[in-house]
């Protein structure tokens, strides 16, 4: 077959330019260390690596606010372990009221001590996250979110929690209201009470529960009458129970609760129980507290009352406080585990965008070399064959 | 015999000897010619003289001169040509449009991805106005980058319209001068020789017009040649040529098409007429790549920019009032075509495209025009399938693939035709319509608490407004009526609203909201459903915006997977192209070494022979001398 002489040299060079392109392609995969450059080098693994690196983004997204919430709740946790141990002054300092010894001088000294502790816990409450939030400020409140009121404290907020996910539960703030001012009143199942009116000298204690089923939700009336001769009775209604002698001290049991009434009852004295309500506040309890403490004409019982209520108020909000304090350490746990998913997720995006367009260096500098050997050979042999021609022989 | 006859056998020998030299001079001359066919000095023995003794040879004539060529090699290696061409030309357009869509961080998916990122450390903190800006400064670069990558398309569309036009007219400078020679072809065959080199000028003509659309040639016998396009029009008849034309789409004025003139009539002709060339590559790419990218584009905008905007109509802003729209999109139109009845050049009937449901929208272009079997109805033809689908008996206002259409006054005459592009321009016209961060509705315009006294673990996992609300929203509260998820919603007034059964699949829904609770609601438990009093501190709708990440707004497929999509649709596109044009290359190589093996020139063929009629014209002379040496004999016998 005739090859005409100038298209030997067009496909030659041809070639050679062929040659040559193939070689900085893979020159430039080698520079750029990845395989897929552009979509149409691998369509399917450019869209695999499109899609893992979004999926990196997202994670990373979602990585930012696990970390703005691990930060919230850590503090929350934080305030809460404080408030823990502020209730536990707040309990000591109660214990020391108690004291029989004590005279109005010292227990004003202790209701100060009282009203700065009282002070400690709304600075607590009102805590901000440091960006401009409240820890304890629920879905939403302008400033702080607790309100020093002449009725009390108020919560001036949205309760509930801010949540950064729709999918995940990743809190940003915790429920200020129901943590600070929803302890349950009482010893969580009733509430004791004595008549402010009543006159004699008897005052009662927080009471328990001790047969949970047979618990009725009523409202419960204990009322002392004087039978004469210094013998008191008792009536409690409901319960059916019609003068029951009273024991100072002693248990008094109606249905499935236990209480004790400590001293000395007057004719006509009430003391009531009531079902517990989410409604205790330490605020209104301190003040309480406060309140008859530091008023010098205070009589024995109503101390002893004032003690014993806040001990047992101190007691409730100081559980509530705890449990609080788990849901927080529970929140940050799940954080935690979400943090690991989200480090492997990432580990798995990173791996599937590399796995789809990073370049295998070891193949890539082989096949580097066998195209630069195929490259000089073709320059070669284009050399030779170039130089012979018939023309060189006619002399 | 006389003496004089091996006088005149030298003389022929030696002319036709030079006559051969001469021959392979020109062909090493024109060695690297392009065009140039191996030319041959054909040479015959001159018929011999009759004596007694029988015929003695009168030496050799030179007949002509004969150029190496063959029809078929010819054709194949010009309809070779025009395939490469036509796949290198689309090949090439599609590269240009490949680096219009950006991966990664600097790609349309990272962008959109960004704004989603925005919202979500919006949602970390609401009242942060740098947050706030932020998620403008997100949006404003996906809208940019959207536009950026739709003015890059209308560039790849300008380089199309620039590239036809030119080519189209080289086509017809080309057509005029193969008439041309055509003329000078017939004269010169009169003279009873071929012309060569003007055959030659030819071939290479046609095969450059081949390099820009396909065509078949058909020899005549007063050797003139006529050519015809691949669809059958004629582009050069004998001495007469007729013009291509370039000139803009019956639909779409930004786009090219291309007719061909015949005594003052237009022929549309497609890619698929054209057969192959350049152009017919250009315009395949035209219509078919560049609109599906193009429409794809608009649909992955209109689906993401529609649903943030109602996502913001959900949610209230920092001021408490209902979100407006965060971004504008390039309109929907319906474009007439150029043969609808008209005033003026003003097509009379206009019809409008409306967005309906941009999430449904198809990556196509549609037609409109009456539906023969239905009177009063139009046939509605989505263009992008293959076959196009068609929808008959639609009437104005019925939704087809997200939109719907409708008339202006006065209604589309019979035989009007429209082309509805419900969302090509959508990325084209992307703006952010928000300036003040404020407005960025981040809040959600409910909020739900449960009440302190709730015996159940169930606690609010999520309030979403996941419709447009039906009526104004009030204050409601959900009481649990049973233990098992049995509510009913109350109004303030404590009137039911509504009642229902919850689980954790199935939320609290009503007038467009959403409640999801975590953990077991118990009897009696109430949750309570308040407008939101601090739209700075709630991030109810932020949250919402960064789920439409993972929602399926683009016919079905998240805006990333859509993303995705496009990018490996184009990119398959660039490789089948690529490859395309590789092999129709490697065939018009092989068919152009056929023929030039054929009529190429060969330079050691040409020493070979350059010897060989060295010798001859040697001998030739040596028979001069003989002749005149035997001259000189019998000269010298007379002395």
């Amino acid at each position: 077959m005739r090859v005409a002489t100038a298209s030997r040299f067009e496909s030659t060079v041809d070639t050679l330019q062929r040659r040559q392109a193939t070689l900085s392609e893979t020159q430039m995969q080698m520079s750029s260390g990845k395989r897929v450059n552009r979509p149409s080098d691998d369509p399917t693994a450019a869209a695999r690596a499109e899609r893992a690196y979004i999926a990196q983004q997202r994670i990373d997204s979602q990585q930012r606010s696990v970390d703005v919430s691990r930060n919230s709740m850590k503090l929350a946790e934080s305030s809460l372990g404080q408030a823990g141990d502020l209730m536990q002054q707040v309990r000591e300092t109660m214990v020391a009221a108690g004291d029989a010894t004590y005279g109005p001088t010292e227990r004003a000294a202790l209701a100060t001590q009282l009203k700065q502790l009282r002070g400690q816990l709304l600075g607590l409450a009102n805590q901000g996250d440091g960006a401009g939030g409240f820890t304890f400020g629920g879905q939403g409140t302008t400033s702080a979110p607790f309100l020093d009121g002449i009725g009390g404290v108020t919560f001036a907020g949205t309760g509930g929690q801010a949540q950064l996910s729709a999918t995940e539960q990743m809190p940003t703030t915790v429920d200020g209201e129901s943590i600070w001012l929803a302890a349950r009143s009482g010893n969580g199942v009733f509430v004791t009470a004595a008549d402010p009116a009543n006159t004699g000298s008897a005052w009662i204690d927080a009471g328990g529960v001790s047969n949970p089923s047979a618990l009725t939700a009523s409202n419960y009336d204990i009322t002392f009458t004087d039978t004469g001769g210094g013998v008191m009775t008792y009536d409690i209604s409901p319960g059916g129970i019609v003068g029951a002698p009273y024991v100072s001290g002693q248990a008094i049991t109606v249905d499935g609760m236990s209480l004790k009434i400590t001293g000395k009852p007057a004719n006509g004295d009430h003391f009531t129980t009531t079902p517990s309500t989410p409604t205790l506040d330490p605020f209104k309890s301190l003040d309480h507290a406060i309140s008859v403490l530091q008023n010098a004409s205070s009589t024995r019982s109503q101390v002893s009352q004032v003690v014993s209520d806040g001990l047992r108020d101190v007691d409730s909000i100081s559980s509530h406080l705890q449990a609080a304090r788990s849901v927080a350490g529970a929140a940050l746990s799940r954080l935690d585990s979400i943090d690991s998913r989200n480090q492997d997720k990432q580990l798995w995006a990173k791996s599937v965008q590399s796995d789809a367009e990073d370049l295998d260096m070891v193949k890539a500098v082989s096949d580097f070399q066998n195209q630069q050997t195929s490259y000089q050979a073709a320059l070669q042999s284009y050399a030779m064959v170039q130089k012979m021609s018939l023309f060189d022989y006619l002399k | 015999m006389s003496t004089s006859m091996l006088m005149s056998l030298g003389t022929r020998a030696m002319t036709a000897a030079y006559a051969q030299l001469n021959s392979v001079g020109n062909n090493i001359a024109n060695a690297n010619t392009p065009g140039y066919s191996r030319q041959q000095t054909i040479q015959s023995t001159t018929e011999g003289q009759f004596t007694g003794a029988g015929f003695f040879g009168r030496g050799v004539t030179v007949q002509t001169v004969q150029r190496a060529s063959n029809i078929f090699l010819t054709q194949q290696a010009a309809s070779a040509r025009s395939g490469a061409a036509a796949d290198s030309a689309r090949s090439e357009m599609l590269q240009q449009l490949e680096k219009v869509f950006g991966t990664g961080a600097s790609g349309l998916g990272g962008s959109a991805t960004q704004l989603f990122n925005a919202f979500a450390d919006l949602a970390a903190s609401p009242s942060d106005l740098s947050a706030r800006q932020a998620v403008l400064a997100r949006a404003e670069d996906l809208a940019s980058t959207a536009r950026s990558y739709s003015d890059q398309i209308s560039m790849v569309q300008d380089n199309v319209r620039n590239d036809v036009s030119n080519s189209v007219s080289e086509v017809n400078t080309l057509a005029t001068q193969v008439a041309q020679l055509n003329t000078r072809i017939a004269q010169a065959l009169g003279t009873g020789h071929q012309p060569n080199d003007l055959l030659d000028s030819r071939d290479q003509l046609i095969r450059q017009i081949s390099d820009k659309i396909e065509v078949h040639t058909i020899g005549a016998a007063d050797g003139s040649m006529s050519v015809f396009v691949a669809g059958g029009q004629s582009l050069v008849l004998g001495s007469q040529s007729n013009q291509l034309v370039a000139r803009p789409d019956d639909f779409d004025r930004t786009r090219s098409a291309v007719g061909i003139s015949v005594s003052g009539q237009v022929t549309p002709l497609s890619a698929k007429d054209l057969g192959g060339g350049s152009l017919s590559g250009l315009l395949e790419f035209q219509n078919s790549d560049l609109v599906d990218a193009r429409n794809r584009l608009g649909q992955l905008m209109a689906g993401l920019a529609s649903a943030a905007n109602t996502q913001q109509s959900f949610g209230i802003d920092l001021s408490g009032a209902q979100g407006t729209d965060l971004f504008t999109l390039g309109k929907s139109v319906a474009l007439p075509a150029t043969s609808n009845a008209s005033a003026g050049g003003v097509p009379l009937a206009t019809v409008t495209v409306q967005l309906v449901d941009a999430k449904a929208l198809k990556p196509s272009e549609y037609t409109m025009e009456d539906d023969p079997n239905n009177p009063g109805a139009y046939r509605v033809t989505r263009l992008a399938d293959a076959p196009p689908t068609v929808f008959s008996n639609v009437q104005p206002g019925d939704v087809i693939d997200g939109f719907s259409f409708s008339l202006g006054a006065p209604p589309p005459s019979a035989g009007d035709r429209f082309l509805l592009q419900p969302s090509s321009a959508a990325a084209n016209g992307m703006e952010v319509a928000l300036s003040n961060p404020r407005s960025v509705a981040a809040a959600s315009p409910l909020t739900a608490v449960a009440a302190l006294a709730n015996t159940g673990t169930a606690s609010v996992g999520s309030l979403m407004i996941v419709a447009a609300k039906t009526a104004p929203y009030q204050q409601m509260t959900v009481h649990f009526t049973d233990a098992n998820g049995g509510y009913e919603l109350l109004d303030s007034g404590g009137a039911q609203l509504a009642t229902g059964t919850w689980s954790p699949q199935t939320p609290i829904a009503y007038n467009g909201f959403e409640l999801r609770l975590e953990g077991q609601p118990a009897l009696d438990d109430k949750f309570n459903i308040d407008l939101t009093a601090y739209p700075a501190g709630n991030n109810g709708n932020a949250l919402a915006f960064d789920n439409l990440a993972n929602r399926n707004l683009v016919d079905g497929q998240s805006v990333t997977d859509a993303y995705a999509l496009l990018l490996s649709d184009v990119g398959v596109r660039v490789q089948g192209a690529i490859s395309a044009a590789d092999t129709s290359s490697a065939v018009s190589t092989r068919a152009s070494e056929a023929l030039t093996s054929e009529v190429g020139v060969n330079l050691d063929e040409e020493a070979a022979k350059l010897i060989q009629f060295q010798q001859a014209y040697q001998a030739a002379a040596k028979m001069l001398q003989t002749a005149q040496t035997i001259m000189d004999t019998l000269l010298q016998l007379g002395h």
